[in-house]
């Protein structure tokens, strides 16, 4: 079955997987997620094979970042004072 | 489908995401067209994540290759394009890209600086929320009090820096001396030639 030029720019694009990937990540870090957000994660995942490789990546670049604890506080200026 | 576990995320952290640039420098080379290089990066991820067990990958670099090379297989399959040639292990293996053995063997302090610089060159807000979440260890609530945002401006600028380090390591990496040799020079392989396939 041939795609129609409506369903080839209706394909979501990689950049807004990230993005929505990395919006589900910085909520799962800050808190539990509620019964209904748990469910609306799976259903967003289960839908794009993309979805759940980008919600992988953007795990893993997350506990990446947070090595950066130990360099302390001293590494970076403060941004409140420049 | 299983949400991708916190162990697997510090595996993927650890041992592929170090070497994306050189996976992404490697699909360059064998361009398809009809693929983007961040699809197939994004269902490698996927394909990894959901593994039973990593505990055979012995050289994840080439094994994320392997699997970025079944992707794309798997898919000109489908389009019923010719098939690309078999790649062996050994081919994947050899893959030069000045970045780091297959074990990622990285200098813990270069890599650490290397993600602090990152951080400092993200957008004030950004990076003032990181600080205060990550370094600093405060709550969501407490960072947000003290920047006097809401908590849900903390949540969103927490996500915009996961975002913006995502795309650093698709276009430099964290730690590689890939990342680090800006110089164009440097890119020449042992035998002379243009080593273009790792693009700083």
């Amino acid at each position: 079955m041939k795609k129609t030029l409506a369903q080839m720019e209706d394909r979501e694009s990689s950049a807004r997987i990230d993005d929505i990937a990395a919006l589900w990540v910085a909520r799962m870090e800050a808190r539990p997620l509620s019964a209904e957000e748990d469910s609306e994660l799976d259903a967003w995942l289960a839908a794009d094979i993309r979805r759940q490789g980008a919600f992988a990546r953007a795990w893993a670049v997350s506990l990446q970042m947070a090595k950066a604890q130990a360099l302390g506080r001293d590494f970076f200026t403060d941004p409140d004072q420049e | 489908m299983a949400r991708v576990g916190n162990e697997r995320a510090l595996w993927l952290a650890q041992h592929i995401l170090p070497h994306e640039p050189c996976l992404r420098a490697w699909l360059a080379r064998r361009r398809v067209a009809e693929l983007e290089i961040d699809d197939i990066v994004q269902e490698a991820y996927a394909r990894l994540a959901s593994m039973d067990s990593v505990e055979g990958v012995r050289n994840p670099r080439a094994y994320f290759l392997q699997t970025a090379h079944s992707i794309i297989c798997t898919h000109l399959r489908r389009a019923q394009v010719v098939s690309i040639r078999a790649v062996d292990d050994t081919e994947l293996s050899r893959f030069e890209c000045e970045d780091a053995s297959p074990e990622s063997t990285v200098c813990d302090r270069d890599e650490l600086r290397r993600i602090g610089d990152i951080v400092a060159g993200f957008p004030k807000q950004v990076a003032a929320v990181f600080i205060l979440r990550r370094i600093e260890g405060l709550s969501q609530r407490d960072t947000a009090q003290r920047l006097n945002i809401s908590e849900s401006s903390v949540e969103k600028n927490m996500a915009k820096g996961i975002r913006l380090f995502m795309d650093t390591i698709a276009l430099s990496g964290i730690s590689s001396p890939c990342a680090s040799n800006r110089g164009d020079e440097k890119n020449i392989g042992a035998d002379g030639r243009p080593r273009k396939q790792c693009p700083d």
